[in-house]
């Protein structure tokens, strides 16, 4: 093939162009730390690394909903553990009381001490949790009352009666949301009482794996209790709450006129609330099982996580990251190159016949 | 007998055909460098005895030549390799131009993080979790709705600058059409001339069909061209079976088009014939028609919807697609859900989180007139977060039942649309997004490596070209030292030769003078 200057030109400019891009890539592949420049460079990198990406986000939305979760969970565990301290004292002055029943100066004591701890048991109840509250379910908020106050999910509602002594008493009734727990016949409110008691706030902790971070305060009041016995020695069991059993624990107490529905009086029925108590606490020590029980689900699930980013970490660098050793090894190639090409190219175009011929 | 002035005349002719040489050679080396030049070349014949055949021919004397004379002065160069090179430089000009548009398109959707509509899908969702873990929060309900907003302006953004450069896709259309006519004019003219001047001087007009040659391969980046020249020395040249132009006949492409909304025209149609009359014809693109060229790239990208060739609609159904699907499902599960009261106005469910910029009212069972261009977020939700709905029971602190500002239900729900596998004809919305990223890295992969390709055929065509009809300055001036020394020997000649005469003429005869 016959050849001529402007073929050995052009072959120059055309090889000349080939080195140069092939250098203007290795350039931005060092100093951007990245594979690929664009995304049309290798789209097989771009598939892994998008993957990997969406499955970093994914895990560190997944990260802080544990976190976050973990912390509800152990403002609502402290909580659990001041109700169970409560209702430990309490039945311990409930066997005491019932030793001591014909004191009266000390039985008054201890009546005064288990009122307050009933008002501590409502305290703990609407325990929150920066500013939401943790016991009350979807009332996080509680609401304004007509005085401007804050009125929390857990309130008290108390009704005057009059004992066996002519002397005015107060009873108190545990209202949730403004509806009345305690011995309520209507059964709208029982219905309504119920499905309430049922919410919690749910975080998505994993793929479509949804974790309580609540309890609700009306389940963790719940229990079963005999009242007394029947004519037959059967125990009469009642559904109650601990908070009415505080209440009725307190004004037994005070006011030695009560009587329970199968009759005790005195000292045996204070006798008789012993029991209903450790059964509380029995309750409460569950609930604080399953608490426990949660948050080290939520340990091993961070510990998981917490491999899981490694590893996409690592994919994505492999999908993304240049390695430095051999992207600097073709430089240097791809510069011996450059500099022979330029070299070799001055030569073969400079010269020309005419500059022999004198 | 010879003639007194034969040798004379010999040297004479000699004279002037290296001296016809030398102009030649200087031509060729003053072109050197100029495009589409093709080398030329001096053919010289020596003359037939000029008797040779006749009937008084001297039966002893030995017979001469009568010296040299031009017989053409021809280019070197071949049709074959013409042609080739067109062929192949229209496949390379379609791929070329195909890879501009599309390295545009990929510009939109990447940014410095790896890719813009992907990143802005997690955002939207990584703002319904935060609405998960605080529901009654006003400042996370704030991030949320600018997560939302960064969502539906970067699908703006893409889908308008797509229309953008359809329209300009569009325009290209247009140039080229009016290039290719003034191209086939100048053709028209130079037929003219070529044809006056070769049928005067019996000569072919070298520089002149140089000329025509850069034309028809300025044209072959173009369109598909076929051309012939017949045996009495017309010039046809015909664009998908069309005679654009025969001889000094010139039938110029025309366009059909549209007019669109502002009165301008556009969707410009090439063909040939009167675009008002239905015996317009417009041009044939694919197999057996136009395969190539820059007009059929711009025709693709503002036309084509082919997932095998892809073109600006391709991708902006593809953005359509996802609008579509992020308008049914987002709001099919916000409209479960109930607004809070927060802000002092009543709790309401069946809102909408995603609508249109159009003013017919959206109806979430027919979705097919969302766009990515028109999809916005509520304005209820701009002006107001708390009109996101989070909770999956009506909102009100003066019922007990309704005591729900810490309700994350629905927020939950929403969250978990992004795990979702079975939304409409995309399966999930990442995967959707990530697949429209690969889409334009894989499409313009496979397009530079064609450029890359055939860039290479075209080249090694072109210096096969540059091989026969290149201008080599070694050889020029060799030849020109070879014209130098025939001239000198030819002058040398005619001295000689007048000196002979000189002898015959002034010292002949003179005995006794």
């Amino acid at each position: 093939m016959r050849v001529t200057n402007s073929i050995l030109v052009s072959n120059f400019l055309s090889n000349h162009h080939t080195n140069m891009s092939k250098l203007e890539k290795l350039q931005v592949q060092i100093a951007s730390n990245r594979k690929f420049a664009h995304i049309e460079d290798d789209p097989i990198s771009v598939i892994y690394s998008q993957q990997a990406n969406y499955r970093l986000q994914r895990l560190s939305q997944y990260q802080e909903n544990v976190t976050m979760a973990q912390s509800w969970l152990t403002q609502g565990e402290t909580a659990m553990m001041d109700l169970n301290k409560v209702i430990t004292s309490s039945y311990e002055s409930a066997i005491d009381a019932a030793n001591g029943y014909e004191n009266n100066a000390d039985r008054n004591n201890v009546a005064q001490y288990i009122k307050q701890m009933r008002d501590q048991l409502l305290n703990t109840l609407n325990t929150s949790f920066g500013d939401k509250y943790v016991f009350g379910g979807f009332n996080t908020v509680g609401k304004t009352g007509t005085g401007g106050e804050q009125v929390p999910p857990f309130t008290m509602e108390t009704e005057s009666y009059v004992d066996g002594n002519g002397v005015t008493r107060e009873r108190g009734y545990l209202c949730f949301n403004g509806v009345r727990v305690s011995d309520n016949t209507n059964p709208a409110e029982n219905a309504l009482l119920n499905s309430l008691s049922q919410e919690t706030i749910k975080f998505d902790i994993g793929t479509s794996t949804d974790m309580d971070v609540t309890f609700h305060g009306l389940e963790l009041m719940k229990i079963n209790v005999q009242v007394g016995e029947d004519a037959m020695g059967n125990p009469i069991m009642k559904d109650t709450n601990i908070f009415d059993l505080m209440d009725d624990f307190y004004r037994c107490l005070e006011d030695d006129t009560q009587r329970d529905p199968g009759g005790l009086s005195g000292a045996s029925l204070i006798n008789s609330f012993v029991s209903p108590l450790q059964q509380s606490q029995n309750s409460i020590l569950s609930s604080l099982a399953e608490v426990g029980g949660r948050t080290s689900r939520l340990d091993l699930v961070d510990s998981r996580y917490s491999q899981d980013e490694i590893n996409y970490t690592q994919m994505k660098s492999d999908a993304e990251d240049a390695d430095m050793e051999d992207v600097i090894t073709r430089l240097k190639m791809a510069e011996a190159v450059y500099q022979a090409s330029l070299a070799v190219g001055a030569q073969v175009i400079q010269p020309s016949l005419i500059d022999f011929l004198k | 007998m010879r003639p007194t002035f034969f040798g004379i005349e010999v040297a004479r002719t000699g004279i002037t055909v290296s001296q016809k040489g030398l102009d030649v050679t200087g031509h060729n080396v003053s072109n050197a460098d100029t495009a589409g030049y093709t080398r030329q070349r001096l053919v010289n014949t020596a003359y037939d005895p000029y008797n040779a055949n006749s009937l008084l021919r001297p039966l002893d004397a030995a017979m001469v030549g009568g010296g040299a004379r031009i017989m053409i002065l021809d280019q070197i160069r071949s049709s074959f390799l013409d042609r080739q090179f067109r062929t192949e430089q229209t496949a390379l000009s379609d791929w070329t131009t195909r890879s501009e548009g599309l390295t545009y398109i990929r510009g939109l959707y990447e940014n410095a993080d790896g890719s813009s509509i992907t990143g802005a899908i997690t955002g939207l969702f990584d703002g319904f979790n935060a609405m998960v873990k605080e529901s009654n929060d006003g400042q996370q309900r704030s991030y949320i709705r600018s997560q939302a907003q960064v969502l539906t302006d970067s699908m703006n953004h893409i889908y308008n600058r797509l229309e953008e450069q359809q329209g300009d896709q569009d325009l290209s259309v247009k140039t080229v059409v009016e290039r290719i006519n003034t191209l086939s004019e100048h053709l028209v003219e130079l037929n003219k001339s070529i044809y006056r001047s070769e049928a005067l001087s019996n000569q072919p007009a070298n520089d002149l069909r140089d000329k025509r040659n850069l034309i028809l391969d300025e044209m072959a980046t173009y369109v598909d061209i076929e051309y012939e020249e017949t045996m009495d020395n017309k010039f046809i040249l015909k664009i998908d079976g069309h005679e654009i132009v025969n001889h000094i006949t010139h039938d110029p492409m025309t366009m059909q088009h549209s007019i669109d909304s502002n009165g301008n025209p556009h969707n410009f149609v090439p063909g040939f014939g009167d675009p008002a009359l239905p015996s317009f014809v417009p041009l044939n693109f694919g197999a057996g028609g136009i395969t190539g060229g820059e007009l059929k790239a711009h025709i693709d990208m503002r036309d084509s919807n082919d997932p095998e060739h892809p073109g600006i609609p391709y991708f902006m159904e593809q953005m359509n697609t996802l609008a579509q699907h992020l308008v049914k499902y987002v709001n099919e599960q916000h409209m479960k859900g109930w607004t809070s009261t927060t802000s002092g106005n009543a709790s309401q469910t069946g809102q909408l989180f995603f609508e249109t910029y159009s003013t017919n009212p959206l109806d979430i069972n027919d979705v097919s007139n969302v766009t990515a261009g028109n999809i916005k977020l509520l304005q209820a939700i701009i002006d107001d977060p708390y009109n996101i709905a989070a909770s999956s029971v009506m909102i009100d602190t003066s019922n007990p039942a309704n005591m729900q500002k810490g309700n994350n239900e629905n927020s939950l729900a929403l969250y978990e649309l992004l795990d979702r596998q079975d939304l409409g004809t995309i399966g999930s919305y990442y995967d959707f997004a990530s697949s429209i990223v690969t889409d334009i890295a894989v499409t313009l992969n496979r397009c530079n490596s064609s450029v890359k390709n055939q860039q290479s055929v075209v080249d090694t065509a072109d210096n096969q070209r540059a091989s026969i009809s290149g201008v080599s300055l070694d050889e020029e001036m060799t030849n020109l030292i070879t014209y130098q020394h025939a001239f000198s020997g030819a002058s040398r000649v005619l001295t000689t030769m007048d000196d002979a005469l000189d002898n015959i003429i002034n010292r002949m005869g003179r005995v006794g003078l």
